[in-house]
């Protein structure tokens, strides 16, 4: 190497060198912590936000008054009452059949038996699904009367499909028929408050748990699903939502007239209760709960047979794509 | 005819498969890790949940055959590309009958990770201590992971077995038509009330992945161990 270019590319390195020293240096400083408050200090910087928290608390309060004035001012949308079942529906006219199919179907598959529901029969549901976020449907005092009113405001960015739709009014049926348990009531404080189950979860979970009551209730004892439901120790091993299965599987089995004997019995105790319900002895309960959550195991192989077929006929018609290309002509 | 495509194909593929094959043999065991019995001689309460609940080694089984489909159906296609067909040309045979042996070769080839996947399922399940209420399913998710790989492999030598540009307006036409029928669905839902609550993509999907749909496989049930 040259003279002059080794002096340049040395004070190249120099320079380099110098520059990340100082870097060095000023991070050092900058990463010093600053002194940190006393106690003392901190206690008195927080009783100084008091009043701007305080402000910001009235302003919020006074929005939320100007909201709800607005509200109150805007000329009501006209609605329709539509009956499914004892359910009293409040929605838009354009809306009623949409309303009454959806209620419809879930009253039939998932409520079929549950007659005679004193809360049911009180609820208001104020349904709406809107195609895009909206105020909520506000109903005159002369549609609901006095009664309790459960809202399901539905928008399509969250409730796209029927079946989500069908999901939200499930649960919104549900917690209305659950207030018919007060928690203060055996019953009530055994259901808890679970969701509406899903049977097919409760399954898998009840015959993949290793708890000893959980074998003896699937190989059929009775005492085994008693202890498993926490029916005897008052402790469940399995989740929460199958008490709810067994209430409704306790109804259906019950036929007409079950919810009422259930409520007659709603402070004895839950296996009683049942019973007394579905009309036939606590066994027979809990077959008739174990054969429902098995019946909703689900399907523990590789979906053989059909499935494999489609996927070979599939196949076919792609080698069939593949054979009628026209790859050799362009070419 | 089959011998020699077979061999030209293994040639192309052989390097890449090793990789697959590997994995093929090990997601199983790695499925199971540390599920090894315990002192009682079945797998202990905690485990038990994992298994029941979180399973997340599983996504990557169809993946894998997803993974496999597609390599095989790319390299089965990619001398032909390469050398302008030339050699296909230069066969005494019809164009469908050289493409259903390319086609043979491919799942042929196909069977070598899966049967590593059988395997591995195999000891897997070997290596743990199920109690009642539980079984081992080796056999079928083998199975599975079979036909799912085979679907993939399907859909990709058709889609290879074309031009590219083929491929592409194929590929695009797919996409626009799911985004086009989603935003004229929230048009057509201010007009026709009937349609409320009916999402096309949502339908498409259905229709896909359920039903009977092409990549049906690739959904349901992927589990090893299960009730």
């Amino acid at each position: 190497m040259s003279r002059p270019r080794f002096v340049r590319v040395a004070l190249v390195v120099v320079a380099l060198l110098v520059g990340a020293a100082t870097l060095g240096v000023s991070d050092t400083v900058s990463q010093q912590p600053a002194p940190r408050p006393t106690e003392a200090e901190l206690l008195r910087r927080i009783e100084a936000l008091g009043p701007q928290l305080e402000e910001a608390r009235i302003a919020a309060e006074a929005a939320e008054r100007h909201r709800e004035l607005e509200a109150e001012a805007r000329p009501r949308r006209a609605t329709e009452v539509v009956h499914v079942g004892p359910m009293h529906i409040v929605t838009l006219p354009e809306q009623s059949e949409l309303a009454a199919q959806l209620f419809g179907d879930v009253w039939r598959n998932d409520f079929d038996g549950v007659v005679g529901s004193p809360a049911l029969a009180e609820h208001v549901f104020v349904f709406q699904w809107a195609w895009r976020r909206v105020e909520p449907l506000r109903v005159d005092a002369a549609a609901t009367g006095s009664s309790p009113v459960q809202h399901i405001h539905l928008t399509r960015a969250w409730a796209r499909t029927r079946g989500v739709a069908k999901a939200r009014i499930r649960d919104a049926v549900w917690a209305v028929l659950r207030s018919d348990l007060p928690e203060g009531s055996h019953l009530g404080r055994w259901i808890g408050s679970t969701g509406y189950p899903s049977t097919q979860r409760v399954a898998r979970l009840f015959t993949t748990s290793p708890s000893d009551d959980n074998r003896a209730c699937l190989a059929g004892v009775t005492d085994g699903c008693v202890a498993a439901l926490g029916l005897s120790t008052g402790e469940m091993s399995v989740p929460p939502e199958a008490a709810a299965i067994v209430l409704l599987e306790a109804v259906r089995m019950g036929g007409s007239g079950a919810w009422a004997r259930l409520l007659e019995a709603r402070d004895a105790a839950p296996l009683d209760a049942l019973a007394h319900a579905a009309g036939v002895d606590a066994d027979a309960v809990m077959a008739g709960w174990l054969a429902a959550v098995l019946a909703e195991r689900p399907e523990m192989h590789a979906g053989l047979g059909g499935q494999a077929g489609r996927v070979l006929l599939w196949v076919l018609a792609l080698a069939a794509f593949a054979t009628r290309s026209t790859r050799w002509r362009l070419a | 005819m089959y011998q020699p495509m077979l061999f030209v194909h293994w040639k192309q593929v052989r390097l890449l498969l090793i990789p697959f094959v590997v994995a093929a043999f090990g997601l199983p065991l790695l499925a199971v890790q540390g599920l090894g019995a315990d002192a009682t001689g079945g797998v202990s309460a905690e485990v038990y949940q994992i298994v029941a609940g979180y399973q997340l080694w599983l996504p990557l089984f169809p993946m894998l055959a997803l993974a496999i489909g597609i390599v095989l159906a790319l390299t089965a296609w990619n001398w032909d590309h390469r050398l302008g067909h030339v050699y296909a040309l230069s066969l005494p045979v019809a164009r469908w009958e050289y493409a259903l042996l390319k086609m043979g070769a491919g799942i042929a080839l196909g069977l070598v990770p899966t049967l590593a996947f059988w395997i591995g399922a195999h000891v897997a399940a070997a290596s743990v201590t199920l109690p009642a209420g539980l079984n081992a399913y080796p056999n079928h998710l083998a199975l599975r992971f079979f036909l799912a790989m085979l679907m993939a492999y399907a859909f990709f030598f058709a889609l290879g077995a074309g031009t590219v540009k083929t491929t592409v307006w194929v590929v695009t036409g797919i996409f626009a038509a799911l985004v086009a029928s989603e935003v004229l669905g929230d048009v057509l839902v201010l007009y026709f009330s009937g349609l409320e609550g009916l999402s096309f993509l949502e339908l498409a999907t259905d229709w896909l992945v359920e039903r009977g749909g092409p990549f049906e496989v690739f959904t349901g049930n992927w589990t090893l161990i299960d009730v």
